[in-house]
């Protein structure tokens, strides 16, 4: 035995497994390690989840207000009537604002409805099939496209009020419908030629609303609040079986304010000349010449005269965070209650002083000028 | 031949297992700081997000007031004697209003430049101006590091009156 080597002979003879001492104090120190490594797995798996949510709120407040930007900058895009529901008052308007309470301090979110350009990526694309001109009536649009442009909304009713825009250069009204041919109303005088493959697109009426808790129609689909878009009869989104779509959840709020030329009368004698006429009559252009409760339907005070649009986007994480340690705590993510323009979020009748601060909001403004407003 | 001698079953020290501990420690330590920089990043990403609006509303001010871009030349937030003239109603108010969006942005130190350089042919002069709105500021001081840095975003476009 001795010619092993000492090690060796430790080995043999105290082979005699572990005592229970032991045993428990290695169960102990297994223990703690464990406990150690699970404690950070969770902290780090609710740390990746608050992450997550605070991705998803600054994406969708950054993607809201890029569509409803883009859309404003569009709005008008050469209408020649009226086109869906756009109109204020009888009179057809490329913007039709509408506050949450005009007469004064909000109580919620406003909406808006927009005379906005609209096209498919999807194949067929809406384009010409042949070339015209110069001097047309009617156009050929691509196999099928059409009947997509039915689909999308264009009314089949003749002769139906319907705008296209060829190319964004010429609108025209079209009177029947044929297949894949649409015949104008006017003809088109020369010399415009449109080559084979030119974008035609259809101009529709749509309105943003954001839809909040309880989302009693379901229009965001059980992830209210969500800010919604689409071709409503009223524009109003919250009806029954809604034609509005969900665009961004976790839109909690837009608020808008306008600011015009030429639309009051004691100014610059209610002709546009470039500046932002002075609401307030401080001598300067300020923040209160961006009018946020106004009918729009006292001429000269009508839409037509907006030029620039503040636009404010509030987004809200959809869930609330559990906080980072062992237990579900209630963290203070939002101080206090936003004020976003003329609304102030604690004059909600839904708001709850002990939810509301408890998602991370994110809050974007950004001025807007309108390009296709007669300028 | 012999192996599989029985001097092989020693099984762990304790200092083995202590260093395995260490090791794992220092690797949920690393995953934890990967969490730190994933949030500073968020931080970094919704300050771009503000300066970005920021910049783009001033972008928009200018352009509806593009008839009279040169007032806009070398305006300065934080330098009260850059504003427009009183001549310049539009600009004036737009440097105000502008000022008081970025300092309620709540972002450190923040500071927007708007320069207005002429380009184009001189004969036939297009009257094409270059902008460029750029927006300075302090990054957050949350994330992997304390050291706050420096940041700065520029816009660029071409502004020419019809």
């Amino acid at each position: 035995m001795k010619t092993f080597g000492m090690n060796r002979s430790r080995i043999y003879e105290e082979e005699r497994g572990v005592t229970l001492v032991e045993l428990m104090a290695g169960i102990f120190v297994t223990l703690v390690v464990v406990a150690a490594g699970f404690t950070a797995l969770n902290t780090t798996n609710k740390a990746a989840r608050a992450n997550d949510q605070t991705v998803d709120t600054q994406q969708n407040v950054r993607v809201a207000m890029e569509v409803i930007s883009r859309d404003i900058k569009l709005a008008g895009f050469g209408m020649t009537g009226q086109v869906g529901a756009c109109a204020l008052a009888g009179v057809p308007q490329a913007i039709v604002p509408a506050d949450n309470s005009p007469g004064g301090a909000d109580a919620g979110p406003d909406s808006i409805s927009l005379v906005v350009p609209t096209t498919s990526s999807l194949a067929p694309l809406w384009t010409l099939a042949n070339t015209v001109g110069p001097g047309f009536n009617q156009i050929t649009l691509q196999a099928g496209a059409v009947a997509n442009m039915v689909a999308a909304g264009l009314n089949t009713a003749s002769p139906t009020t319907a705008q296209i825009s060829i190319n964004g250069t010429v609108t025209a009204t079209v009177s029947t419908i044929s297949g894949d041919t649409l015949t104008l109303s006017n003809a088109i005088a020369p010399p415009a030629t449109f080559l084979a493959g030119t974008p035609v697109y259809l101009l529709q009426c749509v309105t943003y609303q954001v839809i909040r808790p309880p989302d009693n129609n379901a229009v965001c689909g059980g992830n209210a609040p969500c800010l919604v878009r689409g071709i409503t009869a009223a524009l109003n989104c919250n009806v029954a079986a809604s034609p509005c779509a969900p665009i961004t959840d976790g839109i909690e709020d837009i608020q808008f304010a306008y600011a015009c030329d030429g639309c009051n009368s004691a100014v610059n004698g209610g002709i546009a000349d470039g500046v932002v006429d002075d609401q307030n009559a401080s001598g300067t252009f300020d923040q209160a010449d961006f009018m946020t409760n106004s009918s729009w339907t006292i001429a000269p005070l009508t839409p037509d005269k907006i030029r620039l649009v503040q636009v404010n986007v509030v987004a809200r994480q959809t869930v609330a965070d559990q906080g980072l340690g062992e237990g579900r705590t209630s963290m203070t993510a939002t101080a206090a209650p936003l004020v976003i323009s003329d609304h102030n979020h604690a004059a909600d009748a839904t708001y709850d002083p002990i939810t509301y601060p408890q998602f991370r909001r994110r809050v974007l403004t950004r001025t807007v000028q309108t390009r296709n407003l007669g300028l | 031949m012999n192996a599989k001698q029985p001097s092989t079953q020693s099984g762990f020290t304790l200092i083995e297992g202590m260093i395995a501990a260490i090791v794992l420690g220092a690797g949920l330590l690393a995953l934890s700081g990967m969490q730190a920089i994933s949030f500073g990043r968020n931080v970094d990403a919704n300050e771009l997000t503000k300066v970005t609006n920021l910049a783009a509303d001033m972008i928009e001010r200018i352009h509806f007031n593009r008839r009279n871009v040169a007032a806009y030349n070398n305006i300065d937030t934080l330098n009260a004697g850059t504003q427009p003239p009183t001549s310049q109603p539009m600009a004036r108010g737009d440097y105000a209003q502008w000022q008081a969006l970025l300092n309620a942005s709540g972002l450190t130190g923040v500071r927007g430049l708007v320069t207005v350089t002429a380009i184009g042919p001189v004969t036939p002069p297009l009257n094409q101006n270059s902008v460029t709105v750029t927006i300075t500021w302090s990054g957050s001081v949350r994330g992997e590091t304390s050291v706050t840095r420096n940041k700065a975003l520029t816009l660029t476009t071409v502004v020419a009156p019809e």
